[in-house]
């Protein structure tokens, strides 16, 4: 009975309101009517009884406003009215309602581009349904200091066959293919993967179909699907497209699908898919220890990463304990799982980390900036709310209101701060290294991310709206209206209280300049270090023979042998070559091999070291220096003396105290022992600081190098290496005629000069201290601006006491010392506190910085000048105007 | 609920059940019958008893329904409901009790201690 009263008066109050208000209104009236037709019966005049009788009644404003506060959905009612009131209070003063949103729309569009990203990235990757419930199959040998690496075939064979823990599994190598259709023969990127790879991600085709079993077999691989991208560039975007042949690497491909535009695995660059088909011996348990796959699965639902983890490792014992082979046990070789989100989190995840962090910072100021705002702003509005109180607003009813108000504020700041993040993820993305590369729709404004918008912006209102909100509710109505707008005690204490807010700003400041300062000096010293080889005036291109055409070791080395020749007699080239890997192309495989008479004993898995096939010209073009014997020269031909070249750490390690000339080496069983010729320097590989990381493959950094004849063993693919006195750009014409020349059907890729290739692995470490340098600037910038509010509005809040200061004999250098004295204090706290905050917080960096401590005093010192700097440039224009100020009309002006 | 001042917390409620118990009324003659049976001894303010009103309608105490006043205006008239009058009683009694207990501790005496 009482819940049905109180729904009925829910109802009631909901929607028939204006009924309510006019059921309201009458009954009063009729109140008042009746209580002055009483009194006139008493013998008053009509006009005196309607007066007393309104009178008696009180405020019947108040008395209204009382019983709508009885209303259940008041709360709904005047939340409307208030949202209604906070849009005109805020269109009433542009100019505060546009700084304020901007300044929160940085902030919460700096902090939504960023969580976009790594939205878009790791947590939730477009084209991939549950990306929680994949997994990629890693393996490891302790031994040989190889933590994560690919799978074999027959690693991924077990993983693939535990179907009580993989719904579905499939394997994946890159694979690039010569596409000739027009006047230019082009290389495709492409993957060849097992049948099941587009199940593991759920995603499904946009046209056709997606590989069969029957497909996905040895010499049956004719079957092709496209990317989107590659779609659109190549066909246009045909809805024609299956069925259609197109020829790949010389052979025939049908058209079976075409993938949404948001699926890209495992490469955003990637134009096709064909299937794997490998023959049922690769899966064999001797081809175990050549990872050459990355292997993905997706768990069956309901069992967890750490069961099916559990259940690798209890796979991997099968080769541990294989009786057959110590291998396995020799190496501390094991089987793992790594969830997919933390597999292409992993290196990016410190810079990431720092970046969120810089971006919270500039939140942060932003908030600050906004209740420094709303504080100036309560001083102005104090008489208003007193006004209001005194006529009866409930204090609940007022804090309610300015919270509103402040919600309006933030709802703004929400929707001004997506624009902005989907503007600045463009912007920044035209500088975004090669793991970024991808468009816009890559990083869409999706539900998680709207979400945390929302969380992010209705926090910062929480945050801004406390410092106003504590002021209203310890005011005093009567002080309020007293206060005359200057030297009273609570202008005071807000005054004290945005200079409070503003040191934290920039101290806030300080910390990220310091950690920009630190970033920034670690690129320059990364940017100075030598690679080891002489990457100027060198262009290279890569080149992959199709197997169909090049079917033997002599057609490969005689098509290199002629494109060589005609480089190297071609006008500009001083030198020129070939090899694989080349360094900076992020590839750099490793192999065990043996060396002649060095037993292996038992728990020992072998000599280790990364391998190179080269040409002579390899060495001389890139200018890698030979510290004893010689280089490769033409007489090192197929059928001549094997041989082979390591560099120095090599040498150190398996020939410490000898003369590693004349020794010999073998990679397999069967290779005939290769003679060591010479020993070369060390050169930096994959990137310029740090270990030479593996990126996939059996790949990996080990302590040496050892090199191959390519023109001796066999040449199915390579870089071309040209070298010449000046701009390198020259002979990129020269290298594509050489090719063309030879083949006319064989397309270069990946053309680019060995500068650029080194600059292209600093992007990661550039573009995010760029990102960091603008995210500086805007806290810098931020909290100057909160710095020039305060200085002006404490100016205009003194005129009179300057004009007094003036009359009596101040000169304007003492009243620009005495404005300027009081920010340089704030900048001084600002900067202490800051310079404090940040020798605990940039620790949090040592792991990214190259070189340079974390607690470099150079950067340290560095960002304090220059916040000081911005600090006294912020307060000096406001504190001329002090100096412009009129006595007379100073002290007249009340 | 703010300035009922001149009446303990509370008793608004019960004097405005008691007073509608004894017939229905409107609003204005809700007041002077609270005037009338307390011999002017309880003043309501105006303004506070619409609020006090509505809140006993919503709750389910009272009922309200236009009709027409002896001066032939349009009146609100409130009722009590069966609730209401249950909650009447429940009042009375226990303000009874506590009246009974007041009295007893205001007239303890030293030596009965």
């Amino acid at each position: 009975m009482k819940l049905f009263a109180y729904l009925q008066s829910l109802v009631a109050s909901l929607f028939h309101r204006d009924q309510l208000e006019r059921d309201l209104d009458e009954e009063l009236r009729a109140h008042v009517a009746q209580h002055s037709a009483d009194l006139e019966r008493s013998g008053l005049s009509p006009a005196e009884a309607a007066r007393r009788a309104r009178l008696a009644f009180g405020s019947s404003a108040k008395a209204t406003e009382s019983v709508r506060e009885q209303r259940p959905a008041f709360f709904l009612e005047t939340l409307v009215q208030d949202f209604r009131y906070g849009l005109r209070q805020l269109r009433r003063n542009p100019g505060f309602a546009v700084v304020a949103v901007l300044t929160l729309a940085l902030g919460i569009g700096a902090n939504t581009a960023i969580f976009s990203v790594v939205n878009g990235l790791f947590l939730h990757p477009p084209g991939v349904k549950q990306p929680d419930r994949i997994v990629v199959q890693r393996v490891r040998y302790g031994k040989l200091g190889l933590k994560s690496i690919s799978v074999s075939a027959p690693d991924f064979a077990q993983l693939r066959d535990s179907q009580n823990v993989a719904q579905s599994a499939a394997l994946e190598t890159e694979a690039d293919f010569n596409y000739s259709a027009g006047a230019f023969p082009e290389r495709l990127r492409g993957a060849m993967v097992s049948w099941q790879w587009f199940d593991v991600f759920g995603a499904r085709p946009l046209l056709g179909r997606a590989f069969t079993p029957e497909e996905d077999q040895p010499k049956a691989t004719h079957e092709v699907v496209l990317s989107h991208a590659a779609w659109q560039r190549l066909f246009g975007g045909d809805p024609q497209i299956l069925g259609r042949t197109v020829r790949l690497n010389m052979e025939d491909f049908r058209v079976i699908g075409v993938m949404p535009p948001g699926f890209a695995w495992p490469n955003p660059k990637i134009d096709l898919w064909t299937p794997l088909g490998l023959p049922h011996d690769a899966f064999a348990l001797d081809n175990t220890f050549n990872e050459s796959y990355l292997g993905v699965a997706r768990l069956r639902p309901g069992v967890s990463f750490a069961q099916a983890n559990a259940y690798t490792k209890v796979l991997a014992h099968r080769v541990i304990d294989n009786p057959a082979s110590t291998y396995a046990k020799d190496s501390q070789w094991g089987m793992f799982l790594v969830p997919l989100t933390s597999f292409v989190f992993g290196d990016l995840q410190t810079p990431i980390l720092i970046l969120a962090g810089a971006v919270a910072f500039v939140l942060l100021i932003a908030c600050a900036n906004i209740a420094g705002l709303l504080l100036a702003k309560a001083a102005s509005r104090s008489k208003e709310l007193a006004l209001r109180a005194a006529l009866g607003g409930s204090r609940a009813r007022l804090i309610l209101q300015t919270m509103t108000e402040n919600v309006v504020l933030g709802v703004l700041g929400i929707i001004v701060g997506l624009l902005f993040a989907r503007l600045g993820i463009y912007l920044s993305l035209v500088a975004a290294p090669p793991s970024f590369e991808s468009d816009v729709t890559a990083f869409p404004i999706d539900g998680y991310v709207l979400s945390f918008t929302i969380v992010i912006g209705l926090l910062a209102v929480l945050i801004f709206a406390a410092a106003p909100a504590w002021h209203l509710s310890n005011s005093d109505p009567g002080d309020a209206l007293r206060e005359s707008g200057r030297s009273s005690t609570a202008g005071r204490t807000r005054q004290r209280f945005r200079s409070f807010l503003v040191a934290g700003e920039l101290a806030l400041g300080l910390v990220l300049l310091v950690g920009t300062g630190l970033l920034l000096k670690s690129l320059s010293r990364i940017s100075q270090v030598n690679p080891g080889f002489q990457p100027h005036g060198v262009m290279t291109a890569g080149l992959a023979l199709p197997q169909s055409q090049y079917d033997t070791p002599e057609k490969q080395i005689a098509f290199f042998r002629a494109v060589l020749d005609r480089l190297a007699h071609a006008p500009g080239v001083t030198s020129a070559g070939a090899g694989s890997p080349l360094p900076f192309t992020g590839n750099n495989p490793s192999a065990s091999f043996a060396i002649e008479g060095l037993p292996v004993g038992p728990g020992d898995p072998g000599p280790w070291g990364d391998v190179r096939y080269v040409t002579p010209g390899y060495f001389t073009s890139l200018g890698i220096p030979l510290l004893k014997g010689r280089y490769f020269t033409d007489a090192d031909r197929t059928g001549s003396q094997a041989v082979a070249i390591i560099d120095e750490n090599m040498a150190r390690q398996y020939w410490p105290n000898e003369d590693p000339i004349g020794k010999q080496l073998r990679r397999g069983n069967r290779d005939p022992w290769a003679v060591i010729v010479g020993v070369v320097g060390h050169i930096r590989f994959t990137q310029l600081a740090g270990d030479d990381a593996s990126t996939g493959g059996s790949q990996s950094s080990s302590s040496g190098v050892y090199y191959f004849p390519m023109l001796q063993t066999e040449a199915p693919y390579g870089f071309l290496i040209a070298k010449s006195e000046g701009d390198p750009s020259a002979l990129s014409g020269t290298l594509r005629q050489a090719v063309h020349d030879v083949d006319p059907n064989q397309p270069v890729s990946d053309m680019s000069s060995m500068d650029a290739r080194i600059a292209e692995s600093l992007r990661p470490q550039r573009f995010a201290a760029s990102l960091l340098v603008v995210f500086a600037v805007l806290a810098t910038g931020l909290s100057a601006v909160g710095l020039y509010g305060l200085v002006s509005y404490s100016v205009a809040q003194r005129t009179s006491e300057v004009g007094i200061r003036m009359a009596l004999g101040a000169n304007r250098t003492d009243i620009l010392r005495m404005v300027l004295r009081e920010s340089a204090r704030l900048a001084l706290i600002g900067t202490g506190v800051g310079l404090v905050v940040g020798f605990f917080i940039t620790r949090a960096l040592q792991s990214v910085l190259y070189d340079v401590s974390a607690y470099d005093p150079g950067s340290f010192a560095g960002a304090a000048i220059a916040l000081i700097l911005v600090a006294l440039l912020a307060s000096y224009v406001p504190a001329r105007k002090a100096t412009r100020v009129d006595p007379i009309v100073a002290l007249r002006y009340e | 609920m703010p300035d009922q001042t001149d009446l303990l917390p509370g008793t608004l409620d019960l004097l405005i059940l008691k007073a509608v118990s004894l017939g229905s009324l409107h609003g204005y003659g809700v007041l002077l019958r609270i005037e009338q049976i307390s011999r002017g001894a309880f003043l309501v303010e105006q303004g506070a008893l619409y609020p006090a009103l509505f809140r006993l309608v919503r709750q389910g105490y009272l009922k309200a329904s236009w009709g027409t006043s002896d001066n032939n205006r349009r009146a609100k008239y409130y009722e009590l409901t069966s609730t209401g009058r249950r909650r009447l009683r429940e009042e009375q009694t226990s303000w009874n009790r506590l009246v009974a207990a007041m009295g007893t501790v205001l007239g303890a005496e030293p030596e009965e201690v």
